[in-house]
Formats: C-alpha cells, structure tokens, sequence
C-alpha cells in the first residue's frame, strides 16, 4: 500500500506534522485534520517525511501539465518527491529542505497558481515560518445580489441566502477554478428569473398559479440547498490549508476541491457538446415547418423503419445554430443520491473520489443520468403545441393518432410516434403481465383507438419506460460509442450494488438488449432480439467466470438462458423496438457523437484509436474528450470495487481530466 | 560499405525533436559513434535552418524486408546508412528544434533511442501538429503548397476507421463537405513548390512526416511546410513520440473530382 496520510493538529503556536499509512487518532487532537496522498509513479521509491524538510502544496490550473515537468524533467529526485491529491493542492512535494522548493520553482512558475510551504524540523512547523502564495483570482464580471423586493419573507431569506452561498462560490471558482464560472452566472440568470416569478401578491393569484409560486420556491429551495453544498465541496482545501478544514474526516485537510474540478470537466464536455448541437431548438423550431412522416413505419402489424431514414430528419441532418445558452446542474459528490439527476444538480457517487477506476464507480454511469435531463427535454418539446395552434392540444394529438395519421408537419408526426410509443408500452407492459399470470382485469391491452383520458394515463404510467429506452440507446451509442463489451460491463457492474435490479432482474436484461438492438443486424423482430441476446449473453459469460463475478452477472444469464424468460422478453422487445428506432433514427446525431469523441491524442491500435497511456504516465496535453479517455480507460478497471491500484488509478485519471 | 544511393533517395520519414541538448548537428553525430565520413551541410536550406547530411554504418537489420532481404538477419554492422539532421530555433512555445530523417523507419527510431537516452533533464519532447489548424491554413495557401491528400478519422465507429481523399483539392470536394461533421482530421498530403521543384509530403498529427526524396534538394521541401504551418499557429511541442504507432485501421480511399 503505497497510500500515505498527511495529518496537521495544533501544539501551541506550532503545527505538528505527520505523514504515515493511517492517521485517524490525529483527527481526535486539537484542530487535527488529515488528507491522502499518493505517489505520483506507481512504482518506485517515494519520499517519506524526514526529520527535517519541507512540505509544499500546489495548486495548478493544469495539474497532469505540472506532474509531467515534476516527474519527467525536473530528475528523479524530484519525481519521487512528488504525491497526488484530492484536493485543489493536487500536487503534493515533500522535499529535502526550502532550498529545493526555491530551485525548482523557476521551471515550473508557469504552472502554479498558488502554493504553500510548510518547513519541518523535528515533526514541527512553526505557523508563522508557512508561507502561502495565493492564486490570483481570474476578473470575473459582477453579477450583484438579486433583489428581495416584494418576495414574501421565507422566499426573501432564501433569496439572500443564495447571494451570500453564490457570492462564496463566486470567490473560490476566480481562484481556483475559473473554468467554472460559467455555471455561477447560469444559476444568477436561473434563480433571478424565479425571483421575479416570486414578485407577485399570492393573495391575489388563482389556485393554479398559487401552485406555479409554490413549484418556484420549492426550486429556489433545493437550488440553495445544492448550492451550499457545493461551496462545501468546491470551497474545500483552498488556501491557507494550515488554517482551514473540510468536515469530512478522511479529506479533513486539503479536501475534494481538485475532484470538483474533475467531475466538472466531464459534465461540461457533455453539457457543452450537446447544447452546441441543442436538439430540442432544433425541434421546436425545425419540425413544425417539415413535412409530415409516417409515424408508424408503415402498417402497425408489419414495421418498416427504413421510411424513417428515407425522410432525413434525423437531427444531424438539420442545421440550426442554437441561439440559447445552455444552462447547467450543478455536479457534485454524494454518498446519499449516488448517480442522480435533477432540475438543477446532477450528483456522482461519493465512491468516486477513490474508486473511479473501477468498474463498479466507474465515472461513465453519471453519463446515464445526464442523457436523462436531454431525453426528457427532447420529449417535452415534442409534446408541446407548435406556436399560433389553438385548440385542445391533447384532443388533437388524440385524433390524429385514432386517424392514422401524421397531420401536416413532422412536429405532429412526432407526437403522434410518441403516442404510438406510449402504446406500445404499455402493449409491452400487458404482455408481460399476462405470460407471467399477473394481469388482471384492468390490465388489457390498451385498443388502437384511445381517448384523451386514455393518452394521459399512457403520459403518466409509460413516460418513464419510453425515457429508460430511449437513454439506455443513446448511452450506448454516444457515450460508450456502440461498444458491447464496454457497455454491458459498466452498466452491469454499476447494477451490481443495487438490491432492486436483483427483484427486477428481467427488467434489466430486456433494457440492455434494447440498447444493443440498435447496432444489430436482421430486420425482424425475432432476428434482432437473438443477436442482440447473443451479443450480450457472450459478455455475461466471460463476466461471470471471473472469480471477482457479482451474483447479478448470474442471474441475468440464467434469464437469459430462460426459454420461457426469452419467449417474455422477446414479445416485450417486438413492442419497444418501435422506441429503439424512433430514438436511433430521429435522435441519434453522428456529428454530436463525432465531437464527443474527438481527440488529437488518440492513436491506433489494434484496430481502435485509443490514448495508450498507462496511470503514472504524464504527457501534459489536455485530454480533448473526456468521454472518450474514460472510455478508454475503462477495460483496465478493476473490479469489486478495486485494489489499492484503483485508488491511485483514481486520482491519476481524474487529474487528468483537468 | 559505400551508401547505394538509388536505394537512399527513396520515401523519407522524418520527426522532430525538442530538446535543450539538441539544437546542433553535432548534438547527434556526438552520440552516434559509428559515423562515415564527415557530415556535410547541404545548401542552400530554407531560410532560418541548417541542414546537415550524415552517414551511419550500422546492421542491415534497419532495412524494410523488401530491401534486405536474407541480409536483414545479418548481425554485422557494415552498412552505410544516410539521415538528414535540420535545425531552426522557431522561438516562442516551441523553441529550438531538430529534425531527423531517414529512408528507414526502424533506424529512424533506433537514432531516437539513442538521443532519448543520452538526454539529461528535461524528457526530450515532440513536435505536433495541430492539423485543424493545418487544414484550414493551407486550405487558404496559395500555388505553393497544394493539397492533394486528406486523411480523416472517422468518429462514431467502435473500431478505428481513417478515410482518406485524393484528387484535386480534396479540401473543397463534395465528398469532404458531407464528412466534415463525421470525422476528423488526422493527415495531409501536400505538394510544396520550393525554388522550382516540387515534393510530395505527407504529415500526420502526431507529427510523423514523409516525403518522396527524387533529388537531394527536396529535403528542403518539408521544412518549408513546416514553416508555413508555424506561421498559422499549427506547431506545438507534444510527449507523445511520433512512431509510437502507425495506423493500421481500414482505409477507405476516395478520388475527388
């Protein structure tokens, strides 16, 4: 175990200083705090503290560029001097004495932003010999309080909370993590705009737009409530570390605040490439003004998807330059959410911090999450009534399903696929009811003619399936770019360590198969679903014969080897094939999965462009894709949550994202 | 043994080298002590550079298999080998550097491990090429440089994919519209027009470049696009070594109208 701990508690005006493998009776010492560290190499020696030396925490824009002039330039004393941390101190020296630090500091000055010094002699540094460098904070514009003019009391103390929480992080992100800022004015806008919802008399308002009020506080709520948490996170580890603490004992001392940037540099990678590509400004304002399509791929009884490619409206085919700013989540670290999502925070395991090289952590499952919030926004515009159309939207969108038809644009082609969708769903649903002896009476299959009572309960009770599909065929596709291997394993191994996916086993097995059913060949239903079982049952089985096999990896095979479970599962997929091409062919964007992916530093090898660099390595460009980088990293992973190489993995690959 | 010359003016392949330590031909004929002869400076170079050609013995092993035959097993190191060693000082982020050539590849690399392991801190880095930069550079250049080849990476495909386009400017082609927003670039062909003769040079972005060598003179041809590519912003200095890997994936080809 080549881990270390650093650890800092006061003795009079003197801070002691310890680093060893484990720490934690330091945290029960006056103002005692501890972080990890490890060794920049994975191998080889490693500086230890001396009697006496000098220990220097840096902070640095770019981290892996900083690491590769300490650990390929500066020698091997140097090299080996140097550690890896969580924090915004994400690099670490311990080092002989002051005179190292002074020497080495002229070739690496272009790379540090701040640091602080702290001389040892005898396990002791006095507080007055620290010296701390503060970085200088980047000039960011003003963006001002927002106002708690005529906002009731409770609303108005939210309001001045969220200045105060945004006027922190504001201050943390000029220093130390500037490439953030975008998301701090992005929530000004956003919770400004509430303020203004919330300027009103509720005394005056109807019911409905009582409940509209009560919906804006409750976000303005949870939107300061993530906002703190954040300015706990990200505020964490800044300098002067000797002065500071993070609540949470095992990063207690220089904190999470360099994993912070990490997760954000993946969630803008994606949130920028897809708001580049903006699908649903597309729609609304592409779709209304195309022709209609056929929204069943030809008859109900015999689908044929190949119309749908034939008409070209697919979204990589239409060009619109999108004119709106994309908005943001906040992205940070929870060991309550784990991967979750929602209006305005999108959460990664706490497990990350030290397992993001396994497969179980692994940091693509946030990938799922984030492709929930641009389904739905994709779905919401196509349910929404095109501009000037009056009328009963329901009632029309109703009608012109009973009739077969695809109206007069492609937007009310659309809703009625997405009706047709919901049916199927729902057909999907009673099926499997009904081969497993569980339907009843009120399940029957819902007819071909609806009412508008009908289609809203499909809205309400099938939304979610239509979403799970559609996410799972563009993870499949964008994210883990139409690798088997690389998806099943990570979504599996993620299912692992979740007790429902054991209850609901076949409904996993059937959501995989059609995420794989959109790279298979055949045309039929049954040839489709055979290949797409096989593909994946080769993978469970090479999966399941490793000795580190979760027992989910079983189950889902012995599904899978199910003749009776197959007959369910197949009917079920001649259903929700239709959501696999309607995603496939109308949502699926080449050019977005083309920029995505991008990366100059990508090289061929067997047949795949891949980084070919090995944790420890330290080549100082910045990675062009994060999405990719991990999705190459990720067949090294190890799994059952890792090793104490996953650790170091970890921090290596999160650094080097920033 | 005397270098066969018809057998030395043949396709090229060069990198360049960034490194405190090497700046000079003298830099690599120090470390490389099975020298024939002295090295000769070839006139005239392209302004701001200084090109040297020297010649090696070593064993015929560095030969391509096509070339050596049975003689590639043979362990004596009897056989003259010629490399080009070109030198500038770009200044700026990129600083001085020091280019190699040679007609075989695996020698190329041998030369390289050699200087890699004599350098002294710092690592010795790479020259790259920021070939979007590239792309749109000589897209505008005028008669004296032509694109004749483009190689793109296609993206969205789980295994590796280039494509490549030929013909009369591949830039502005048809066929290149419609792959733009589906691949990227990787490689460029160029014709470079240099005091009356011409040279057909291939780069790649990792920075591994290779020309057809019919005449001494057209070493000076690449070092020409290489200003030009500075000039744009196209060149960087990179850790990743250039002959890591050669691309094998499917290459479809294309000729352009």
């Amino acid at each position: 175990m080549r881990k270390r701990y650093v650890g800092i508690w006061s003795d009079g005006d003197d801070l002691m200083v310890d680093i060893a493998p484990t720490l934690n009776g330091i945290l029960l010492k006056p103002n005692g705090r501890i972080s990890g560290l490890v060794p920049a190499k994975p191998s080889g020696p490693a500086a230890e503290l001396r009697d006496s030396c000098a220990i220097v925490f840096v902070v640095s824009g770019h981290p892996s560029e900083l690491i590769a002039v300490l650990t390929e330039d500066l020698g091997d004393e140097v090299g080996h001097s140097t550690y890896l941390s969580h924090g915004h101190a994400s690099v670490v020296l311990i080092l002989r004495d002051e005179a190292k630090w002074s020497e080495i500091l002229p070739s690496i000055t272009e790379f540090v932003w701040g640091y602080e010094m702290w001389p040892v002699t005898g396990g002791r540094t006095a507080a007055a010999a620290v010296s701390v460098v503060e970085p200088q904070p980047t000039r960011m514009a003003g963006l001002g309080d927002i106002s708690c003019d005529r906002v009731g009391f409770e609303s108005a103390a939210q309001i001045r909370q969220f200045n105060a929480n945004l006027a922190l992080l504001a201050r943390v992100v000029s220093g130390y993590a500037p490439e953030i800022w975008p998301l701090v004015s992005s929530l000004h806008a956003q919770v400004s705009q509430i303020a203004e919802r919330l300027r009103v008399d509720e005394r005056t308002l109807s019911q409905k737009l009582r409940t509209g009020l009560m919906s804006s506080q409750t976000i303005l709520i949870e939107t300061n409530a993530i906002v703190t948490l954040y300015c706990s996170q990200l505020g964490s580890g800044t300098l002067p570390l000797h002065r500071a603490a993070f609540p949470v004992g095992e990063y207690s001392l220089l904190g999470i605040g360099g994993m912070c940037r990490s997760a954000w540099r993946l969630y803008e990678h994606l949130n920028r490439t897809f708001a580049q590509h903006d699908h649903p400004t597309k729609i609304r304002t592409l779709y209304p003004s195309l022709g209609p399509f056929d929204p069943f791929g030809g008859s109900a009884e015999r689908r044929d998807f190949s119309t749908w490619r034939q008409a070209n409206y697919a979204l990589d085919h239409l060009h619109e330059t999108p004119d709106n700013e994309p908005r943001f989540h906040v992205p940070y670290f929870s060991s309550r959410w784990g991967f979750h999502e929602s209006l305005h925070s999108i959460s990664l395991s706490w497990q990350c911090l030290y397992a993001s090289a396994t497969k179980e952590w692994n940091l693509l499952t946030v990938t799922h999450e984030f492709l929930h919030a641009q389904v739905r926004a994709i779905f919401a515009e196509i349910m929404k009534p095109a501009d000037g159309t009056t009328g009963d939207h329901a009632e029309q969108i109703t009608m012109r399903y009973n009739e077969r038809s695809g109206g007069t644009s492609a937007l009310q082609s659309m809703q009625v696929a997405y009706v047709e969708a919901l049916v199927v769903c729902r057909a999907a649903n009673y099926l499997a009811r009904h081969l497993t002896g569980e339907a009843t009476e009120v399940d029957h299959p819902v007819d071909r003619h609806i009412t508008t009572t009908q289609l809203r309960d499909l809205v309400r009770n099938h939304t979610g399936v239509i979403h799970e599909i559609a996410v799972h065929v563009l993870d499949y596709r964008y994210v883990y770019n139409g690798r088997d291997e690389e998806y099943v394993t990570s979504i599996w191994s993620s299912w692992a360590l979740v007790p429902s996916v054991a209850d609901q086993i076949e409904h996993y097995v059937l959501r995989t198969v059609c995420a794989l059913a959109a790279r298979t060949e055949g045309t039929t239903n049954k040839a489709r679903f055979a290949d797409a079982r096989l593909r994946f049952r080769g993978i469970l089985v090479r999966l399941n014969d490793k000795d580190t096999a979760r027992p989910v990896f079983s189950d889902a095979l012995a599904v899978l080897d199910d003749k009776a479970a197959c007959g369910r599962l197949s009917v079920q997929f001649s259903n929700l094939r239709y959501v696999v091409e309607l995603t496939q062919t109308f949502f699926f964007d080449e050019r977005l999965n083309t920029e995505l992916m991008d990366d100059a530093q990508t090289e061929e090898v067997d047949g795949r462009f891949v980084y070919d660099i090995e944790p420890g390595d330290y080549r100082g460009g910045k990675i062009g894709s994060p999405v990719g980088f991990l999705l190459d990293r990720f067949p090294t992973y190890s799994d059952r949550a890792g090793t104490d190489e996953a650790e170091f993995e970890s921090i290596w690959q999160m650094l080097q994202l920033i | 043994m005397a270098p066969s010359t018809e057998r030395e003016f043949r396709r090229f392949t060069a990198i360049a080298l960034v490194h405190p330590e090497l700046s000079s031909p003298a830099d690599v004929s120090k470390r490389l002590v099975t020298r024939l002869g002295a090295p000769k400076r070839i006139t005239p170079g392209p302004s701001g550079w200084s090109v040297t050609r020297m010649e090696y013995t070593a064993a015929r092993k560095y030969y391509p298999e096509h070339v050596g035959g049975d003689d590639r097993n043979r362990g004596e190191a009897g056989y003259a080998h010629d490399i080009y060693v070109a030198t500038r000082d770009f200044g700026g982020r990129v600083g001085p550097v020091l280019l190699i050539a040679s007609p075989y590849i695996h020698f190329l690399e041998a030369i390289h491990k050699l200087l890699d392991g004599a350098a002294t801190r710092p690592a010795i880095q790479y020259l790259g090429i920021d070939m979007p930069s590239v792309y749109r550079s000589l897209d505008a250049s005028g008669e004296e440089a032509t694109v004749n080849r483009v190689t793109m990476q296609v993206m969205g495909e789980p295994n590796a994919d280039l494509v490549s386009l030929s013909g009369k400017k591949p830039l502005h082609s048809s066929i290149h519209e419609k792959l733009l927003g589906i691949t990227k670039p990787y490689g460029i062909g160029v014709n470079v027009d240099y005091e009356g003769t011409d040279c057909r040079i291939s780069l790649t972005r990792h920075g591994r470049i290779n020309w057809f060598q019919t005449a001494e003179d057209r070493v000076a041809h690449p070092l020409v696009l290489l200003d030009r590519i500075h000039r744009d912003g196209g060149l960087k200095k990179v850790r990743r070594y250039p002959l890591k890997r050669e691309p094998l994936g499917s290459t479809v080809t294309e000729e352009t109208e």
